[in-house]
C-alpha cells in the first residue's frame, strides 16, 4: 500500500488517472479518480470560478456517505485544494486526510447527485442542514456563506462535466466501480 | 386575545386628546398586527389626496403581531402613514427594543392624528398615556433626545425620536429608536415633524397572552435550534449585511459612482471582513434575535477617530461608498452616524448625494449652487458636509432634502435619467441590471424603489434560496424569465407577513412556512396554517396597492430610472446587460391577478382576499 503524503503515492495516483483516463469510456463515473481528474480541469480552466472564489482560501472536502446500494461501501472524500480562486488540486485522499480538511461538506450519495444534476441547490441544502458543515464552526459557516456564489459555480462546473452516476450503469460496469473502489482502499488507503 | 394586546391608542395632536379603543379580533385575524393592521387603518380613515404633511395625515406606529415574544427575531414595529416623498403608501420597519416596550406598555399601536401648536412627546407608562411639551427637546438631535428623556423619566424608558432632519421636514427624514435603530424609509420622520412630535418614550410590563403556551415554546425553541446552525445566520452575524458587498460586486451589480458602473474596484476596502477590521466592537443584536447581524462599532483613526455607534449597514456603505466613489470606511462609517443622530434615511440621503455628484460631473450643477462647496465623486469631506447641509436645509441641502425624484424635476437637463429612484424613493444599493428579476421587484414594491418588499436578492445575487416559500430559485439572473415573475409575488407576500408579525425577514431565509404559520397558531390559538399564511400576505399587499391606486398610481409607475432601462453596464460580469422590464411586468400582474391595464387589484381578486370593502373606494 501506498502512503499518502509520499512522492510514491502521488506518482501511482497520477499514473492510474493517465492509465484510466486513456482505458475508460468517457462519461467517466461519478467517485472515479478520472471523474474526479476531469473535475479539477473543468475548475482550473475557469475563469469565472477564479473571478468569484478569488477571496477564498482553504480546502473543501466532499464526503460521500456510504451507499452501499450505489456502490460505495465506505466513505468516499473528494479533497479540493483551493486558494484564492485557484484549484491547486482536486483528488480522492484517504479518510483521515479528508477528515483534516479546512471545510468538510458531508450528504449522503444521493443528495450529491442531485446536486451535480441541479435538481438541488447546494445553498438552500448547506442553509438546510442536509449538506453538513461537520464539524459546524461558526467562523467556517461565515466564510462559507460570504462564498456562496463560488460554491454554485463550483456546482455548475460539476454539473458541466460529463457524468455517470454509478446507481445507473449496468450490472458489469458496477462491478466494476466496486472493484475500483476496493482497489483504492487496497493500494491508496483511500 | 392572544398575541395582541388587543388595543391602540388614538392621540389627536391639535385636540390633545388621547383615546384607548379596542382592536376587533376579526380586523386582526385579517391584518395580524405591524404592516398589516396600519395599513387597514390608514386605508379606512385617509381621504384620498391628503397632504402628507399637513394634519390631515395620519402617522401610524404598530408593532407585530409576535413582537415581544419569545420568538426568533419578534422585536419590530413599523410606521404606516402617506409619504412625503413619494406622495404614497409609506411602511417602514425598525427592530431593537423599542416595539417590544411599546406592546408591554399594553398597547400595540398608535394612531396620530392632528398636528400640534408647540412641540410635543407622548409619554406611555404601563397603559397610562400623556402628551408633554417638547420645548426643551425641539432643536436637539436624536442621541441628545434620548439621554434626556432617559434622565428625565428614567432609564426604563425607551425612546423613538427624530432629530433635526425631522424638524426640518428633510422628505427622507427617519424614526430613530433604540439610538441607533431607523425606520427610515419613505419620509416617516419628516410626517412626524410635521405633526411637532418629537419623541415617543414607553416603559411597560404587561404580559402577552400566549393561547398554546407549551406548544408555543416548544415551535420557538425548534426555530432558535435551527437557526444557531444556520450557515447564513452564522455569515451575518460574523460581517453584519455588509457580508454581502463581494458576493453583489462579482456579480457586477455594486452601483459604483451613481450606478454608472456595477464593478466597485475599491470593494476589498469597504467590504464586510475590512468592517470586521477597521470599526467593529461587537455584533449587536434585535430583540429575540440569534443572529446578532447589528454592528456595535467605533471609528479608530482619522478625523473622526472616536466616534462610536452601531453600523454601518451594508446599505449604508453602498450608497455613501460605491455610489459616491468613496473608499474611506471611516468617513462612510461617520456619515452613517451623522444620519443615525439627524434621523436620516442612509439609502435615500447617500444615493442623493451620489445623485448631485453626478450633476456636478455632467455641470448641471456648479460652485454657484454650492455656496462654493466642490461636489466631486470620490470626495468624502463634502459627502460629510453635504449631510450635515441636508439634515438643516443648509444651503444646496435645502434642494437635496427633497430627493432626487424633486431635484431631477426641478433640474431638468435630463438628470432624470439618472435620478435613481422608483414613485420617488432611492433605490437601494442592487443594481438591477446584474441580476434582471430585482428590476421588476423594484418596479412593483408598493412604498417604491425598495428591495426588502420581496428582497430577491436573495436568491440572485447572495444565492441564498428563501426557504419560506416553495420555490424562490432563479435559474440565471441576467435573463427576464416570465415565469419567475412569481417568485417575485410569493416573497412580496410571504415578507409582508414577517412586517405585520414584527419578525426580520431574514428569518425567512432560514426557516419555512410550516414553520411559521405554527408559531402564529400556537401564539393565538387561531387554525393558522400555511395556506392563510400566505392569503393573509397576499391580502395586505393588494390593501396597500389598493391605497396607492387611490392616490392615482397606475401601471405607469411601475417603471425603472431611464439609467437601467437604457444603458448598459459598461463592464462586469453583467457588461452589456439593461432591464427589459416590460417582459416580466404582464407576468407580475397575472400572477398577481391585477388589470394589466391599470395595475392594480381587480374586484375578483379583492373579493377573493376579503377586501370587499374596497372594491368601491
Amino acid at each position: 500500500m501506498y502512503q499518502y503524503g509520499t512522492r510514491e503515492w502521488d506518482e501511482a495516483y497520477a499514473k492510474m488517472i493517465e492509465e484510466r483516463r486513456n482505458t475508460e469510456q468517457a462519461p467517466f463515473i461519478l467517485g472515479t479518480p478520472e471523474w474526479v481528474s476531469e473535475f479539477e480541469k473543468k475548475i482550473q480552466a475557469d475563469e469565472r470560478y477564479k473571478e468569484v472564489a478569488q477571496k477564498w482560501e482553504g480546502s473543501v472536502v466532499l464526503v460521500f456517505k456510504a451507499d452501499p446500494q450505489a456502490g460505495f461501501d465506505n466513505d468516499v472524500f473528494l479533497f479540493m485544494d483551493l486558494w484564492h480562486g485557484e484549484c491547486r488540486s482536486a483528488r480522492l485522499v484517504p479518510p483521515e486526510i479528508g477528515r483534516s480538511g479546512e471545510y468538510v461538506l458531508e450528504a449522503e450519495y444521493d443528495r450529491w447527485k442531485r446536486i451535480l444534476k441541479k435538481e438541488l441547490n447546494v445553498v438552500k441544502e448547506l442553509a438546510t442542514r442536509k449538506l453538513k458543515l461537520v464539524p459546524f464552526e461558526f467562523k467556517k459557516a461565515a466564510k462559507l456563506t460570504a462564498a456562496a456564489q463560488a460554491a454554485l459555480r463550483l456546482v455548475d462546473l460539476g454539473s458541466q462535466v460529463g457524468t455517470r452516476f454509478p446507481d445507473d450503469v449496468d450490472a458489469k460496469q458496477a462491478e466494476a466501480f466496486k472493484a475500483l473502489l476496493q482497489e483504492l482502499k487496497t493500494e491508496f488507503a483511500i | 386575545m392572544f398575541g395582541l394586546m388587543g388595543k391602540i391608542l388614538r392621540v389627536n395632536l391639535a385636540k390633545e386628546s388621547i383615546l384607548q379603543e379596542d382592536i376587533p379580533e376579526d380586523m386582526a385575524r385579517k391584518f395580524l398586527g405591524g404592516r398589516g393592521l396600519a395599513t387597514k387603518y390608514l386605508f379606512d380613515e385617509l381621504e384620498p389626496g391628503a397632504d402628507p404633511l399637513g394634519p390631515e395625515n395620519k402617522l401610524i406606529f404598530m408593532s407585530g403581531l409576535l413582537t415581544g415574544t419569545p420568538s426568533p427575531s419578534a422585536s419590530r414595529y413599523s410606521i404606516v402613514t402617506k409619504s412625503p416623498l413619494t406622495g404614497i403608501w409609506a411602511q417602514s420597519s425598525s427592530g431593537g427594543r423599542w416595539g417590544v416596550d411599546l406592546k408591554h406598555s399594553g398597547f400595540d399601536g398608535i394612531i396620530f392624528e392632528g398636528a400640534s401648536e408647540k412641540p410635543v412627546y407622548l409619554i406611555i407608562d404601563n397603559e397610562k398615556a400623556e402628551l408633554r411639551d417638547a420645548a426643551e427637546l425641539w432643536g436637539k438631535n436624536v442621541s441628545e433626545t434620548t439621554w434626556l428623556l432617559k434622565k428625565t423619566l428614567g432609564n426604563a424608558f425607551n425612546v423613538a425620536a427624530i432629530g433635526l432632519a425631522g424638524e426640518s421636514l428633510v422628505s427622507y427624514a427617519a424614526v430613530m429608536n433604540d439610538l441607533h435603530r431607523a425606520a427610515g424609509r419613505c419620509g416617516v420622520g419628516a410626517v412626524m415633524g410635521s405633526k411637532r412630535l418629537k419623541a415617543i418614550a414607553v416603559r411597560g410590563s404587561k404580559e402577552i397572552a400566549i393561547a398554546q403556551e407549551k406548544a408555543f415554546h416548544e415551535v420557538a425553541g425548534k426555530q432558535f435550534e435551527l437557526l444557531n446552525e444556520s450557515i447564513l445566520g452564522a455569515g451575518l452575524e460574523a460581517y453584519g449585511t455588509a457580508l454581502v458587498l463581494d458576493m453583489v460586486n462579482v456579480c457586477g451589480g455594486l452601483l459604483t459612482r451613481n450606478w454608472q458602473t456595477g464593478v466597485c474596484s475599491f470593494a476589498e476596502k469597504i467590504n464586510g471582513e475590512s468592517l470586521s477590521e477597521k470599526v467593529l466592537v461587537s455584533p449587536v443584536g434585535c430583540f429575540s434575535c440569534p443572529i446578532k447581524c447589528g454592528r456595535n462599532s467605533e471609528i479608530r483613526k482619522g478625523p473622526y477617530e472616536g466616534q462610536k455607534g452601531e453600523g454601518p449597514e451594508y446599505e449604508s456603505i453602498g450608497t455613501f461608498g460605491a455610489m459616491c466613489d468613496i473608499s474611506d470606511l471611516e468617513a462612510i462609517t461617520m456619515a452613517h452616524y451623522l444620519c443615525n443622530d439627524y434621523g436620516l434615511d442612509t439609502i435615500s440621503c447617500g444615493n442623493t448625494i451620489a445623485f448631485t455628484m453626478e450633476c456636478f460631473e455632467r455641470g448641471i450643477l456648479t460652485k454657484e449652487d454650492s455656496d462654493g462647496l466642490e461636489i466631486a465623486f470620490g470626495n468624502a469631506d463634502t459627502m460629510i458636509q453635504l449631510v450635515h447641509k441636508i439634515a438643516k436645509r443648509e444651503g444646496i441641502g435645502n434642494l437635496l432634502a427633497e430627493g432626487t425624484r424633486h431635484m431631477a424635476r426641478r433640474l431638468g437637463r435630463g438628470s432624470e435619467r439618472f435620478a435613481m429612484n422608483v414613485k420617488g424613493l432611492e433605490l437601494p444599493a442592487y443594481d438591477s441590471r446584474g441580476a434582471k428579476i430585482t428590476g421588476l421587484a423594484f418596479a412593483t414594491a408598493n412604498r417604491g424603489g425598495d428591495h426588502i418588499t420581496a428582497y430577491v436578492q436573495a436568491p440572485t445575487y447572495l444565492a441564498a434560496p428563501f426557504l419560506v416559500i416553495e420555490e424562490s430559485e432563479i435559474q440565471d439572473p441576467l435573463k427576464e424569465n416570465p415565469q419567475e415573475a412569481k417568485v417575485v409575488k410569493e416573497l412580496e407576500d410571504a415578507l409582508t407577513v414577517f412586517d405585520a408579525a414584527g419578525c426580520c425577514k431574514f428569518m425567512g431565509l432560514a426557516l419555512d412556512a410550516d414553520e411559521w404559520s405554527a408559531i402564529v397558531a400556537t401564539l393565538t390559538g387561531w387554525d393558522f396554517g400555511v395556506e392563510e399564511f400566505r392569503k393573509t400576505g397576499e391580502r395586505i399587499y393588494n390593501l396597500e396597492r389598493a391605497f396607492n391606486i387611490r392616490e392615482g398610481i397606475t401601471r405607469a409607475d411601475d417603471t425603472l430610472p431611464k439609467r437601467l432601462l437604457e444603458e448598459p453596464l459598461p463592464e462586469g460580469p453583467a457588461e452589456g446587460q439593461v432591464n427589459n422590464l416590460e417582459i416580466l411586468l404582464d407576468p407580475y400582474y397575472e400572477f398577481r391577478g391585477w388589470d394589466k391595464d391599470t395595475g392594480g387589484p381587480t374586484p375578483e381578486k379583492l373579493r377573493e382576499l376579503g377586501l370587499e370593502e374596497v372594491i368601491s373606494t
